[in-house]
């Protein structure tokens, strides 16, 4: 009985909020995952309708296929996520950005792949999840801040440290490629 | 890409930076790209689709965007606003923004396999965009608000003026006022003033949007979100 009154004493203080805003931090990084897959699996046939206009911009097409498969290749699971293994996904996923932007830019000097509609569709799409991709980590930044604050600041941090020895998540920084000024322009 | 990454570092700033207004009604016009007229048919557009099961439509104009990409000034309104309700995550935010000359499509979670990002920017760039560049405001988000009904085999009195109007892109504005912002106005007008008897006239081009509209919802109904999420679907152009 004295447990359970102890139990209800700290339901304001982390028992509950924690494990759900772990759960919170999980479910939104899955999102960030799911969207990062989102945009892989549109690249092949991206890769192959520019092809069929764009041929002679080979070196431009090998970057974004080679970034792909490095990008797909680094599986994170985010129950032990660490900053490292973020900053290593984070990474090729930027520069997965780069060599799509580069595709793109280099698309616009066809005319008459621009006016292709399944172009037009697949470029539609590839905004789209870029787009996608920044909500999905803008929430997940958002998710783990939230979770941060829970088991480093009291008093949740003290219910942290007695029953779920919780540490820190890792979060998303925004890399050198990211903070060089976007030169590609979707027009 | 662009307008991933200025997202990235200036989310944070948003929510102070902006008063984003307050949904009460389905058409909010602060960019004044509509007269009142074409804001209380769209209105009336918007609230017959969801009244029969279709998305909740939210339509918002501003002046400008202070800096912001539109991507990110649409998702911000819409995790405000959340329109849609929440089980069925069915929402859908329409945004123009005036200085930018920008128009969004802002696809509801729950929609997102019915109106796909690529349908909304073929939606944007084929229909919408030429009509905005004409100054037709009006007609390019009835565009997007038929084109919505069509998906959800929603049937809209005031339809086929519009429909006619999609179908050709061509000048058909004369058209338009004549058999379907006329008659409406007629109707109504004369309704309130001395019953159906100059409204028969009208009746059988307008079915029952006379009755359906002075029902209470045009004016005063409330509207409001119903906590609908959104994860950035949809598209966005310019003009």
């Amino acid at each position: 009985m004295k447990f359970l009154f102890f139990v209800f004493l700290l339901t304001g203080c982390g028992v509950q909020s924690i494990p759900q805003s772990l759960n919170e931090v999980d479910a939104a990084f899955a999102e960030v995952q799911n969207q990062y897959k989102r945009r892989a699996d549109l690249i092949p046939n991206l890769v192959n309708t520019v092809k069929g206009y764009a041929s002679h911009e080979q070196e431009t097409l090998e970057a974004v296929i080679s970034a792909r498969a490095k990008a797909t290749q680094i599986q994170v699971n985010p129950e032990n996520l660490s900053q490292e293994k973020l900053k290593a996904l984070q990474a090729s996923q930027g520069e997965l950005s780069q060599a799509l932007g580069r595709l793109m830019m280099v698309a616009e000097r066809y005319p008459e792949l621009k006016a292709n509609q399944n172009f037009q569709s697949l470029q539609a799409q590839l905004e789209g999840t870029e787009n996608r991709i920044a909500i999905a980590r803008r929430r997940y930044i958002e998710q783990v801040k939230n979770f941060n604050n829970l088991v480093t600041v009291f008093p949740t941090s003290i219910t942290n440290s007695l029953f779920f020895h919780h540490q820190k998540k890792p979060q998303f920084q925004a890399s050198e490629a990211e903070q060089q000024t976007p030169t590609v322009n979707f027009q | 890409m662009k307008y991933c990454l200025l997202f990235f570092f200036s989310f944070h700033l948003f929510a102070q930076a902006l008063d984003l207004g307050k949904l009460n009604r389905p058409v909010i016009d602060r960019g004044n790209f509509l007269s009142s007229k074409e804001v209380s048919l769209l209105d009336s557009l918007i609230r017959q689709i969801s009244q029969q099961g279709g998305p909740q439509i939210g339509i918002l104009t501003v002046k400008e965007m202070q800096g912001y990409p539109i991507e990110e000034y649409a998702i911000r309104v819409a995790e405000k606003w959340k329109l849609g309700s929440e089980s069925k995550d069915n929402g859908l935010l329409i945004l123009l923004a005036k200085k930018e000359r920008e128009v969004r499509i802002e696809v509801g979670q729950g929609l997102e396999g019915d109106i796909t990002d690529a349908q909304a920017a073929h939606w944007i760039r084929n229909q919408v965009t030429p009509l905005f560049k004409q100054g037709r405001f009006f007609e390019g988000i009835g565009v997007i608000l038929l084109n919505t009904a069509d998906i959800y085999k929603i049937k809209l009195n005031q339809r086929s003026p519009i429909k006619r109007v999609r179908r050709k892109k061509d000048n058909n504005l004369l058209f338009f006022i004549f058999f379907f912002m006329l008659p409406l106005f007629l109707s109504r007008f004369s309704r309130r003033r001395s019953g159906f008897s100059s409204g028969l006239l009208y009746g059988a081009a307008l079915g029952g949007l006379g009755s359906r509209s002075s029902s209470g919802s045009f004016g005063g109904g409330s509207f409001g979100g119903g906590g609908g999420g959104f994860s950035g679907g949809g598209a966005s152009g310019g003009w």
